[in-house]
């Protein structure tokens, strides 16, 4: 029995001695998200952004980070997008087409539009004929007049690297969506043009990309921008 | 008449063997095959593995068909109540004293160890933990209970169980990192197989022949797996099947022979494949990998040959 309990000793010490060093030293994780704006609000970025949460909400966060609010839920939204100031637009899936809710941010109340509108792809070039770039294998380059320029670069795993969601429509800043591999949902990042400020604005928002996030700054209006046509 | 018996009469007429000698011989060779009728499996042991195998089934249909409608608790009781019965029947069986039974207790054991772990991944799921935790949970316990299991009563199943736990964790902590890492599970079974052979062979894990083939598979496989991924470990696959090929020399056993030509084989050939472009190249190649191959065939008959001469 004594020479089994060895046995069973220097198995377990090759177990933990092996998992405890990946636990302990880290390896093989990356941690690239910058620091939360919840826990500290950064004053200098401006606007509202909505997005849509894993909990299938709209919530509208203050791009500062200082608040945020979940005015909406539903099962089947297909994007959300401001129309004007106290004015958000969410799309639902239905059978053969998508049913668009206005939602009065300053009343609560929601009417169902007779004309929905159509979402429009995000553009990567800014109102200040920036455009933006994601490289392998997580840098963010802003590229005018045929120069570009690294301008943050973020330890994301191999083949991981944050997508470009939109401009700020006053074209200062990045919104960039990063999903971890082992993450249910996604995370929102905010990069100014610089690079010299970054922030995490949420870390439960869903994975679809640019049509489940707006960001809307008085006096510059919304992006991304929705298609005046209707489908 | 036995044959043994033949031999005896035949000896004995021709005046090489007194009848005091020839009656120890048949008293011997009585115990002997009393020894190997208990070593055969009987029906009673036929029908412990049929109990075992229906019980397994029936957990299995029913998870299959009503897991969805289970509540939680019931999700756990489907598969831990069976764990512990099977745990429960393994003691009965062994406490029986009969080899066959005995042998049917260590199979529920068996069953026991991959239930266990299945209980533990149902567990942390209904704790909201991701895929890849249930994973590390479920090899963790299933590697505790067949190590628990082994150091309670070393037997071909336990150590089978063993080595197939440890390979579950070696795969469970390449999923440790964010994406999954080849050479960390590599690694891990390079060390559970390395470890497992040398304790083979000082004698402190029994039975031997099963834990020679379990964890020379296990040091094989680490030292092939990882060489996907890093390169430095497709030199180590060579590296492992030359020191099989020398262990098996030394230690006079066939077996990692066997593991090492294959696990030579398998690398070079992987080699071949992921850093030969021109066709040409590769097909001489493979021609050199098959003259290895005959060599290599041509070598293990000599070897056998030679080690059935020296046990004669």
């Amino acid at each position: 029995m004594k020479d089994r309990l060895v046995v069973a000793a220097v198995f377990v010490t090759i177990a933990v001695m092996g998992l405890g060093a990946v636990v302990v030293f880290q390896y093989g994780r990356h941690h690239p998200s910058p620091p939360s704006l919840e826990a500290e609000p950064n004053a200098a970025i401006p606007g509202r952004i909505a997005f849509v949460n894993d909990d299938r909400c709209v919530v509208v966060a203050e791009a500062s980070g200082e608040s945020r609010e979940e005015v909406y839920c539903s099962d089947s939204i297909a994007w959300v997008s401001w129309i004007d100031e106290n004015t958000l637009a969410v799309a639902s899936y239905a059978p053969g087409r998508e049913n668009v809710t206005e939602i009065d941010l300053a009343t609560g109340k929601t009417r169902e539009t007779e004309q929905p509108r159509r979402f429009k792809a995000s553009s990567r070039e800014s109102v200040h004929g920036e455009v933006a770039g994601i490289e392998y294998p997580g840098k963010v380059s802003v590229s005018s007049e045929g120069r570009r320029r690294v301008i943050a670069t973020f330890d994301v795993p191999e083949n991981r690297p944050p997508d470009f969601v939109t401009w700020s429509p006053d074209g200062e800043w990045l919104l960039l969506q990063y999903t971890g591999p082992k993450a249910s949902a996604s995370e929102l990042w905010i990069v100014s043009r610089e690079g010299a400020t970054k922030g995490t604005l949420a870390k439960d928002a869903l994975g679809w990309g640019p049509q489940i996030v707006s960001w809307w700054i008085d006096g510059s209006g919304y992006l991304p921008e929705l298609a005046e046509e209707p489908r | 008449m036995s044959a043994p018996e033949k031999h005896l009469r035949r000896w004995q007429a021709a005046g090489l063997l007194d009848e005091a000698t020839a009656e120890r011989l048949r008293r011997f060779e009585a115990e002997r095959s009393s020894r190997e009728r208990e070593d055969r499996p009987g029906i009673l042991e036929a029908v412990v593995y049929l109990g075992v195998a229906i019980v397994a089934v029936g957990v299995a249909v029913l998870i299959g068909s009503s897991w969805d409608e289970l509540q939680e608790w019931a999700r756990i009781a489907v598969v831990a109540g069976p764990a512990v019965a099977a745990l429960l029947a393994g003691f009965a069986l062994r406490a029986t004293g009969q080899p066959e039974l005995v042998r049917g207790g260590h199979l529920a054991w068996l069953v026991a160890t991959v239930l266990s772990g299945v209980t533990a991944g149902v567990i942390a799921d209904m704790s909201d933990a991701n895929e890849d935790t249930v994973f590390h949970v479920s090899a963790i316990v299933a590697c505790v209970v067949a190590l628990t299991l082994w150091v309670v009563a070393p037997s071909h199943i336990q150590v089978f169980a063993l080595a197939v736990a440890l390979f579950f964790l070696t795969m469970a902590a390449g999923t440790l990192p964010d994406a999954f890492d080849a050479v960390l599970t590599s690694l891990m079974a390079l060390g559970f197989g390395a470890a497992g052979l040398a304790l083979a062979e000082a004698g402190l894990l029994p039975p031997l022949p099963t834990a020679r083939v379990m964890f020379g598979l296990l040091l094989a496989w680490g030292g092939f797996f990882g060489g996907f991924e890093a390169e430095w470990l497709e030199a180590a696959a060579f590296v492992v099947a030359g020191a099989l090929i020398v262990v098996s020399i030394a230690r006079g056993v066939f077996v990692y022979m066997v593991l090492g030509l294959l696990l030579g084989f398998a690398a070079l050939v992987r080699a071949i494949a992921m850093h030969v472009e021109d066709p040409t190249a590769a097909a001489l190649a493979l021609i050199v990998v098959g003259v290895l191959i005959v060599g290599s065939i041509i070598l293990l008959a000599r070897f056998r040959a030679r080690r059935t001469a020296s046990a004669t």
